[in-house]
């Protein structure tokens, strides 16, 4: 109790000092939320994104078709006939997959050319822009990010050059019909879409598809040679992907946690040097240095408490504000090829905020503690008179 | 030991270990100091003063012999048996003053009470004695950085007399003053000694306190080499 006492005494006759230590403390709890706030926000609405418009209840695969591989797709198609039911009443949405240049502008280009059937149910997804009927010419679905790596616009033509089955050499002009925005990278980004009617007959691949996409709920009961991929299973593998991305985020969590770390570092383990007269005094007024080096461990307990609790009273108005209103990130986030919406909404958990109390005070009393074994072995002699000598081992 | 003797050295002998095998700072010390006393250790410097204070202060240990000090051998007291010897019976005055920076001058005063958990009209009560003697009532609400040298070592002086402790040790109390707080704080001294029977013993080279001592011992080179009451 007196501890405490000596303790609240200390911090408050600092003054403007335990202050600024204090506002240090809570502005970092807030941004350590906050943070992992935004990041709980862009993994919850990457995912319900990259479900709604790619992933549905999951994916059929030709056993050839690794996405992390996509130089090759040549041999990763395989006839839908004996799923043709499931097909027509649009319980699987077949796509398939064939590389291909484009020509756009002249400069050549590589991409993925993906057909989808125009009038497809699962996905919210604008497939149905590839209905417009042009005399020759494919129309063409993009990416905004696609749209920006080949410098196309609305109603541009292009040149597609591809090989069919048989590996004979093709081409035929393109026309962009439209170009979504999405922050799913996995339909956007080296991706040109047309109907899928259209690049079967160019390639000969009548009834054939790459992968099909599931109706949440439907599951093939003889899946034959398709590889089932779960929804989760495909979330989660980009999921993986993106926080090897933001590995980023980890390192700028880091430096707060190391910040927090340096404003009580500075208040305790420098005591010792700066403090080592006052150490000294107590002790000749009549604390054991035990009690002394507790003392110092409760003081920067309590500036972790102190830093949380007024974490509380600035964090609430900020965490609430940004929680119902968004935050827009606009144009920054379009540089990363991160799957993220320009407007964030953060979304904060009770188990990450206490998690994240407790890991930071945590860290305070361990860091507090460090200098306990120091004063415990001052000379209370060389103390007083401000002598940097420690104890030699064994003496009192 | 007799009834009226504070302090008692043995044999004393201290050896601050180096690293060439160690510094004899006492040799053989032989010394006895009744309660009451207004006495000082006086010395070139290095001749051991501030060792000898800290031994009779429970802050150190005698490498040999014995000390013992109200009735308690300082060899055989725990680290905290000695910080409660303290605490209760002894106050200390620095050269330069040691006060806590981040408090005012009362709750430097009010502090040894606070170890002491006296109930808080009777730490007012003390304070205010204690700031009365040495005349800073009316600075209660200072801060130390706010203070003189000679009114931060009259603060001093309060928190070492605010538990009428039985003895204070002051190490060269005035070496950094000049003449006239000196024998202001002398006579605040003096005062209580002979008002409350508090026992002092200082360890100084000023003349100043030299000539109010009523005895004398002086050290070279870690030995006793003179012990001399004042004539009256
Ligand atoms: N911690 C220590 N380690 C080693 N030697 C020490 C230590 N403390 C003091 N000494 C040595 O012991 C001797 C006596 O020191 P002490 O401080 O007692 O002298 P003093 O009489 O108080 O001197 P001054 O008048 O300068 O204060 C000195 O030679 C000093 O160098
Ligand atoms: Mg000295």
């Amino acid at each position: 109790m007196l501890l405490f006492k000596l303790a609240y005494r200390n911090i408050r006759g600092a003054g403007l000092r335990s202050f600024l230590n204090i506002l240090v403390m809570s502005i970092i709890f807030v941004l350590i939320v906050w943070m992992q706030g935004l990041y709980e926000g862009v993994t919850v609405q990457a995912t319900t994104d990259m479900i709604r418009e790619d992933v549905a209840g999951g994916h059929y695969r030709h056993p050839a078709y690794d996405p992390n591989d996509l130089v090759d797709l040549m041999e990763a198609h395989q006839s839908y006939q004996p799923q043709q039911k499931a097909v027509d009443r649009h319980d699987l949405e077949p796509v398939l997959m064939i590389n291909a240049s484009v020509y756009p502008n002249g400069r050549m280009q590589s991409a993925l050319l993906k057909g989808i059937r125009p009038d497809q149910a699962l996905l919210d997804f604008p497939a149905h822009e590839l209905k417009t009927q042009m005399d020759g010419v494919i129309p063409a679905l993009i990416g905004k990010r696609m749209a920006d790596m080949m410098q196309v616009a609305l109603g541009d033509e292009f040149i597609i050059q591809w090989r069919d089955r048989q590996g004979t050499f093709d081409a035929a002009t393109a026309r962009i019909v439209h170009i979504m925005t999405t922050i799913v990278p996995t339909i956007d980004a080296g991706q040109i879409w047309i109907p899928l009617k259209r690049l079967q007959e160019m390639t000969g691949m009548t009834d054939e598809a790459t992968y099909m996409i599931a109706r949440p709920g439907f599951q093939l009961q003889d899946p034959q040679n398709w590889e089932y991929y779960s929804q989760d299973e495909l979330v989660h593998s980009i999921v993986n992907l993106m926080e090897t991305k933001s590995s980023g985020g980890m390192f700028l969590y880091l430096i707060l946690l190391l910040m927090a770390m340096l404003s009580i570092f500075d208040t305790q383990v420098l005591a010792i040097f700066k403090r080592r007269k006052e150490i000294g005094t107590l002790v000749a007024l009549g604390m054991t240095q035990k009690e002394v080096s507790r003392l110092f461990t409760l003081e920067g307990t309590m500036f972790g408490l102190l830093g949380a609790a007024l974490a509380v009273i600035l964090g609430i108005p900020i965490c609430l504000y940004t929680w119902r209103n968004g935050i827009n990130f606009g144009p920054v986030m379009d540089s990363f090829n991160l799957a993220v919406s320009p407007i964030i909404y953060p979304i904060y958990t009770p188990e990450m905020i206490a998690a994240t109390f407790i890991l930071v005070l945590f860290l305070v009393m361990v860091i507090s503690g460090i200098p306990a074994r120091k004063i415990a072995s001052l000379r209370p002699t060389d103390a007083i008179a401000g002598r940097r000598i420690y104890k030699v081992r064994g003496e009192k | 030991m007799k009834e009226s003797e504070l302090i008692t050295i043995d044999h004393l002998t201290k050896v601050y270990p180096t690293g060439t095998g160690g510094f004899k700072a006492l040799k053989d010390i032989n010394l006895t100091f009744q309660s009451g006393e207004f006495s000082g250790v006086v010395g070139p410097s290095g001749s051991g003063k501030t060792t000898l204070l800290n031994i009779i202060g429970t802050l150190d240990n005698p490498t040999e012999g014995k000390a013992s000090v109200l009735g308690r051998s300082v060899n055989d007291l725990s680290s905290k048996e000695a910080a409660r010897l303290r605490n209760h019976h002894i106050g200390f005055i620095f050269q330069t003053y040691n006060l806590l920076s981040v408090y005012t001058v009362y709750e430097n005063v009010e502090f040894p009470l606070l170890l002491l958990d006296y109930s808080s009209d009777k730490r007012e009560k003390m304070v205010m004695d204690a700031l009365n003697w040495v005349n800073l009532a009316d600075k209660k609400n200072f801060r130390p950085s706010q203070l003189s040298g000679g009114e931060s070592q009259r603060v001093a002086i309060a928190r070492a007399i605010v538990k009428k402790p039985e003895l204070i040790l002051a190490d060269e109390p005035t070496a950094n003053l000049d003449a006239k707080n000196s024998y202001l704080i002398l006579e605040i001294m003096e005062k209580m000694n002979q008002e409350l029977g508090t026992t002092f013993i200082f360890a100084t080279h000023d003349d100043k306190v030299m000539k109010s001592l009523k005895r004398t011992i002086s050290l070279e080179d870690g030995r006793v080499a003179g012990d001399d009451l004042a004539k009256a």
